[in-house]
């Protein structure tokens, strides 16, 4: 399991299409590996493609009184396509 | 068996696009940055042909080859969040309010004294503050307030008072959640947007325009990059039954096929702009169109607005091959037309003013776009207001039609509110913080 937090700097929300998971900008998720890789794929020189989504470990997540983001919110890698909802 | 041939399919593509550095960056392949939905997408690439003479025959001989242009054209869907964009690259500029950062950006003030208990509130054009927002100065306080906006009433006063704008009464007239005010309010109070979770950004007319790169995913076929795009022209068109429609039409140096990885894809999770969904009102001439109860307007049925570039294409130069070396800028054009309903013949007035000689005097018109999701709860929400300083009507057409409500259509062209100005459009958006395009 990994915790993959999405930092855009343009859009406050986004799905994540290839594994149909919903992020929230500065929002921790906990995603299965195989999830988490291919968010963070690289190219053939081994640079990360999408630099908007960032692996964070459980110190990043719970240092005490300063955290740089929030605790994980959903469920441990569930799926959460939506249909276009508001 | 099914699938065992596989067809590539338009529905699973991608089009992801990357700012490019402005200068030398221009044509240098940026990773994209934020993916648009789209329904259309016209990639074409053309290659010039230099013919031959005649070879003893009266066939033709195999031409020589010439430049090599790309462009295409993108209808694409006007998501809350991705397409004020769009709006950015075509215009070519974006611009924080220079008050934006603490978010005191209505530039109006209350007319006239707020009781305790009113349900609404007049507001009037301060004309200039701080010196520093030129381009807000002349445009109507309800260019500022758009219905779904959180402001404070006197702030900085004695009792400042949050207040969420549900709807317009008339011209600069806003009724307020809660449904009256708690406290009295001297005239000459300022109002003032409060969200923090949203910010306005003006997209305006600027030079030179952002270059761009786009990362076109097809599954199971050919993967493109394009590169050294800017945009050409734009059109945005609304009307019932649908959502805000826009064509794009591109300009690329270049289109290179492209084996690697993708980009990892995040798409919109939100809805276009919707017609039936809009609970504020257009200004037209210093009317209000369709405006309910006392004094309606003429109803806004439809409107589209050309955004034309006029893009000098094929520009090659010795030196650079077949490829364009750039997209030299020319004289922009900016046109529509907009439909309206015969509750009044307010605009026809506008427009026969001229009639029997003299100029014909130029009116504004705002058409603000109100999104359904709020950066959060009891915030404002997504927000775009098409303002156009001065615009020259310049055909208008009655449709007598025996089955329909009368309907007056009016062909425009805009102008800069001021020789040199270079303001003839521009979109004022409400976006997420630090949302720079």
């Amino acid at each position: 399991m990994k915790t993959i937090v999405w930092d855009s700097p343009l859009l406050l929300e986004g799905v994540a299409v290839e594994i149909g998971v919903t992020f929230q900008r500065g929002v921790p998720q906990v995603l299965s590996d195989e999830a988490a890789e291919i968010l963070l794929r690289k190219d053939h020189n081994g640079n990360q493609l999408n630099k908007d989504f960032k692996e964070v470990t459980d110190s990043e997540v719970q240092v005490p009184g300063g955290l740089k983001f929030d605790k994980p919110q959903a469920p441990p890698n569930q799926p959460q396509k939506e249909g276009g909802a508001n | 068996m099914p699938g065992a041939a596989t067809v590539p399919q338009g529905e699973l593509e991608t089009y992801g696009v990357g700012k490019e550095g402005s200068g030398s960056g221009y044509g240098t392949f940026v990773a994209p940055s934020i993916w648009h939905c789209f329904n259309k997408h016209d990639p074409r690439i053309t290659t010039d042909m230099i013919t031959r003479a005649p070879r003893t025959s009266l066939a033709d001989p195999y031409p020589g080859t010439g430049g090599r242009s790309v462009t295409a054209t993108l209808d694409v869907e006007t998501d809350q969040d991705t397409f004020p964009m769009w709006l950015a690259y075509a215009l070519g500029g974006q611009a924080l309010h220079p008050l934006a950062m603490t978010h005191v950006i209505v530039n109006v003030k209350t007319m006239g004294m707020i009781m305790m208990g009113d349900s609404q509130f007049t507001v009037q054009n301060v004309g200039t503050y701080g010196g520093s927002n030129a381009w807000l100065n002349n445009v109507s306080p309800m260019a500022n307030i758009i219905v779904g906006m959180t402001v404070t009433v006197d702030v900085g006063g004695m009792n400042p008072e949050p207040v969420l704008i549900t709807g317009i009464l008339g011209p600069n007239q806003f009724s307020i959640a809660p449904a009256t005010f708690a406290h009295a309010h001297s005239g000459g109070s300022s109002v003032q947007r409060t969200s923090t979770n949203g910010v306005l950004n003006a997209m305006n007319l600027a030079t030179p325009l952002p270059s761009f790169s786009v990362e076109v995913g097809r599954p199971s076929s050919v993967n493109t990059h394009y590169v050294g795009g800017a945009v050409d022209q734009m059109t945005l068109s609304m009307a019932a039954k649908a959502g805000l429609t826009s064509k794009i039409s591109m300009v690329f140096q270049d289109a290179v096929t492209y084996g690697g990885s993708l980009t990892t894809p995040v798409l919109s999770s939100l809805n276009p702009y919707i017609f039936e969904q809009q609970f504020t009102y257009a200004v037209m001439g210093g009317e209000v169109l369709g405006l309910a109860g006392g004094s309606p307007g003429a109803s806004l049925l439809n409107f589209n607005i050309t955004i034309n570039n006029n893009l000098l294409k094929g520009y090659y130069t010795f030196g650079t091959g077949n490829r364009i070396r750039s997209l030299p800028e020319q004289l922009r054009k900016i046109s529509g037309s907009i439909t309206l309903g015969f509750e009044t013949n307010a605009q026809l007035t506008n427009f026969d003013v001229a009639r029997l000689g003299g100029d014909l005097p130029p009116i504004s018109l705002g058409i603000p776009l109100v999104g359904t999701k709020a950066f959060a709860a009891m915030d404002d929400v997504y927000q775009i207001y098409l303002w156009m300083p001065k615009i020259f009507l310049s055909t208008m057409n009655i449709a007598d039609d025996t089955t329909k409500p009368l309907q007056q259509s009016f062909t425009f062209t805009c102008a800069e509110s001021a020789p040199g100005n270079n303001d003839q459009f521009a979109a004022l958006c409400i976006i997420g913080a630090n949302a720079a395009f």
